[in-house]
């Protein structure tokens, strides 16, 4: 990280030589005003829910403590960790069949110039503006409700992503590394896995986080309409029978689901992945 | 005839061609399917134009449209408020990010049409809220890094030369942010139609969403496929008539351009 001067608190930094350089007192205050500001709010928001769920129904919003009950409830009973896992099994299957999809219409326009204007100005932009729901209903009608279904509309809805993110990523692909590749070696194949696909690293992963996020947003609609198992189908049991603490904690585990993958996972290679692509050297 | 035209010209022969091929084989199998599993391309053009002629079929195309267009519009502007409260604050923009970016990213869109239907019933409004719900994370994105581009120098000069916040807002601020913005809106109004339409699908009785369910209980795989097609015709006329022109037309590059 870059080393940031201490304008203002100059001359109170006695730091030794040995240590690393520590804040100044102005932004170590100021980083703590932050984590209160950030959590304060969380606790605040927690607190509105709270004092509103007093007032209204619980069928409409239960209090949060009823909410943690019934999670911790699910935690123990083995039922919601198999059915998460079998959502888990629809995102990773969705998001590996895209890819596949996606990255061999994004080789085939880069590398096929036949077919680029079919891909860039036909197919894509047509799958880019199908509707999600749209391959959902087509999906139900020629598999009827399971796993097929779910796959198949979370793909579809994943394929432009894939595509638009990995062309982009070949379009931008250094020409002039590229061309001193090809000056060092001419074996393609080598030229593919050393120079290429490194170069496609940051844009494989941008395709990566994306996916990732849409999937989970769209496979518990797939899975409420045209699934019979998975955390969307438990989603609609909880509907149908009014079982609002359910619904809240489902997407609570959700919410928490995703937000620790982006935590421990992406954000970590991401920061790696920026140290090494940086574009500014 | 040059080199590069003939390449154009055979790509898009290719391309025309690929697609009539795509037509064909699609008449071809519905030939021997059921009409319940494809039915003809035909049939569904057919369907389609009836979306043209026939009045209760345009009245549900027409409220889909209106209720896209009101929650883009209303998603767009509020996250414009909560942006401008975010320039003037690392605490606003830090909370923003950190807390409720981070929630309503990872919010699955089914959820808002769960809660919206339990909370408000189902109405126009309601689904008007839901798809405000989904598409909103994506309108905050755009108005933050709108907002965050601004020209720190541009931005100085124009309150040199008027201090009516109003009028700065109107001739500096908007016209800088707006490359940005209508990047988020084309993002958004594509969302609004492909994903947000599950807030259709909960009750509401009209709309290409209840077009939907109710051609999906009575097996009507033509009305399907049409509705299907109507919301590809509807992203892409939009985006290449309305939504991409205005983009181009104030992209930060065209002046550097001319």
């Amino acid at each position: 990280m870059q080393q940031r001067p201490h304008a203002a608190a100059v001359g109170e930094e006695i730091s030794p030589a040995a240590q690393p350089p520590r804040r100044s007192r102005q932004e170590r205050r100021r980083s703590v005003t932050m984590a209160l500001a950030l959590h304060g709010f969380t606790l605040t928001a927690l607190a509105a829910w709270w004092i509103y769920s007093q007032f209204v129904p619980a069928y409409l919003v239960p209090g949060p403590e009823a909410v943690f009950l019934r999670m911790a409830e699910f935690l123990v009973s083995p039922m919601l960790l198999s059915q998460l896992s079998v959502s888990l099994g629809h995102v990773v299957a969705s998001i590996a069949l895209a890819f596949v999809i996606g990255s061999a219409l994004a080789f085939s326009a880069q590398y096929l110039r036949l077919t680029r204007l079919l891909i860039d100005a036909r197919l894509t932009p047509f799958l880019n503006a199908f509707s999600g729901i749209g391959w959902l209903f087509l999906a139900i009608l020629w598999f009827g409700m399971d796993s097929v279904t779910v796959i198949f509309a979370v793909t579809m809805i994943l394929i432009p992503f894939t595509a638009i993110n990995i062309r982009t990523g070949l379009i931008e692909l250094d020409r002039e590394l590229v061309e001193l590749g090809l000056s060092l070696s001419r074996h393609r194949l080598r030229i593919a896995m050393r120079i290429i696909v490194p170069m496609l690293v940051p844009y494989l992963f941008a395709a990566l986080r994306t996916s990732f996020g849409v999937a989970w947003k769209v496979v518990l609609t797939a899975e409420l309409f045209g699934g019979n198992a998975g955390v969307g189908y438990i989603l609609d049991v909880a509907r149908q029978e009014f079982d609002t603490e359910t619904v809240f904690a489902i997407i609570a585990f959700i919410l928490l689901f995703v937000a620790l993958v982006e935590a421990a996972v992406f954000r970590p290679v991401q920061r790696r992945l920026d140290q090494r692509f940086r574009l500014d050297v | 005839m040059s080199e590069r035209a003939r390449t154009g010209f055979v790509e898009r022969g290719f391309a025309e061609t690929a697609i009539l091929a795509g037509i064909l084989l699609w008449w071809f199998t519905a030939q021997g399917v059921p009409e319940f599993v494809l039915p003809s391309p035909g049939a569904v053009a057919l369907t389609m134009a009836r979306f043209f002629t026939d009045a209760s079929l345009a009245y549900h195309f027409a409220i889909s449209a209106g209720r896209v267009i009101a929650a883009v519009t209303c998603a767009m502007l509020l996250s414009l408020i909560l942006a401008a409260l975010a320039s003037r604050s690392a605490i606003v923009t830090a909370i923003l990010e950190r807390r409720v970016l981070v929630f309503l990213n990872s919010f699955p869109s089914v959820g808002w049409a769960i809660l919206g239907v339990m909370w408000f019933q189902v109405s126009t409004g309601t689904v008007i809220f839901i798809q405000m719900a989904i598409i909103l994370p994506f309108c905050l994105i755009s108005a933050m890094s709108g907002f965050r581009q601004i020209d720190a120098e541009l931005a100085e000069m124009g309150r040199s030369l008027s201090r009516n916040p109003v009028r700065h807002f109107l001739k500096v601020t908007l016209p800088l942010m707006t490359p940005i913005l209508m990047s988020g809106i084309r993002i958004a109004y594509g969302i609004c139609w492909k994903i947000a339409l599950v807030a259709e699908l909960f009750g509401a009785q009209s709309g290409l969403g209840y077009l939907l369910v109710r051609a999906q209980s009575s097996a009507d795989a033509t009305m399907v496929f049409a509705v299907c097609l109507m919301i590809v015709v509807a992203v892409i006329v939009v985006d290449r008539l309305i939504l991409n022109p205005l983009a181009q037309r104030y992209s930060v590059n065209k002046g550097a351009s001319q």
